[in-house]
């Protein structure tokens, strides 16, 4: 969980805690479940080796979720996210521990509203970026 | 321009298919929730205590702003089964999500009711590593009771064609 932050304290450029997450049968089947997974790319290896992928791919929706995490785990309530553009670069295979990092790319105080830009993106274990997001935040006015 | 008579007919489906999707009515339940954050290991407990939530400055519980994207998923999963799930096979191989933009004009809060609304902006062929295909942009818009637009979070899909 994070600690209150103050906003002169955020360093541009400085490292996002990263978050780790094990893409396991089982996680992506309870993911799947829970949307009434329609894609057969996302449950079915053999239909997604037909399209030419490895593995059963896993949902960009699912691991697109984990970014906003990655935010609120460091900032906590104290910003709300504004934008998020995700690209997905590859895919992220079942079975696969995916990290995610991110750093603080801008500060500003424009028009009286505290903003943050952020570029998070995940990688695997081979350290191959799978999906990269640019998120602005709105940063709370501390107590 | 060439002509793309595969291309157009797909759009012309696809527009078809969501001029007759109705507004898609959704409240979120604080059960469902639960299960969500339970999948990717979300334990802020503002996600589960109405008290946790109001100390943090929110009238309600809210969803987690990771929830957006699967929020809205019922839309793309009812244009590609009733909607033109026909085509499947015939005309397209495969869909690929490849990025998404979103925007929230506000927090998302449990126990509301929203309405969730689809549109393709546009439809275009492309060549790639993996193929031919067609890239379809899908804003997927998220409205409160009074029909202000809280959210928008528009899809591209790549449509992997047969």
């Amino acid at each position: 969980m994070s600690c209150a932050m103050a906003f002169d304290d955020i360093r541009e450029q400085g490292e996002i805690p990263p978050l780790e997450i094990d893409f396991s049968p089982e996680r992506n089947q309870d993911y799947c479940q829970f949307v009434d997974e329609i894609n057969p790319l996302h449950f079915d290896q053999e239909y997604a080796r037909s399209l030419g992928y490895e593995d059963i791919v896993v949902a960009g929706i699912f691991t697109a979720s984990l970014f906003p995490k990655v935010i609120t785990d460091w900032m906590g309530m104290q910003a709300r996210i504004e934008k998020m553009q995700v690209k997905f670069e590859s895919p992220a295979y079942l079975n696969e521990t995916v990290t995610y990092r991110g750093r603080m790319t801008r500060k500003a105080i424009e028009e009286g509203v505290k903003r943050l830009e952020c570029e998070v993106w995940s990688e695997n274990a081979d350290g191959e970026r799978l999906a990269l997001a640019a998120i602005t935040l709105r940063f709370l006015e501390e107590e | 321009m060439n002509p793309d008579p595969e291309l157009d007919d797909l759009k012309k489906a696809i527009d078809e298919s969501i001029s007759r999707m109705a507004t898609k009515e959704v409240i979120v339940r604080p059960e469902t929730i639960k299960r969500f954050c339970a999948i990717i290991h979300e334990t802020n407990p503002v996600y589960f205590d109405l008290e946790e939530a109001r100390k943090a400055g929110f009238e309600k519980i809210p969803l987690p702003e990771s929830y957006l994207l699967t929020l809205i998923t019922p839309l793309s999963h009812e244009l590609f089964t009733t909607g033109i799930g026909h085509l499947f096979g015939s005309v397209i191989r495969g869909i690929v999500h490849t990025s998404s933009e979103v925007e929230f004009c506000g927090p998302l809060y449990c126990d509301t009711p929203y309405g969730l609304k689809l549109e393709c902006s546009g439809l275009v062929r492309k060549r790639g590593k993996m193929g031919e295909y067609l890239v379809g942009t899908f804003p997927h818009k998220v409205f409160d009771a009074r029909n202000g637009l809280i959210a928008i979070d528009s899809h591209v899909f790549f449509l992997r064609t047969a």
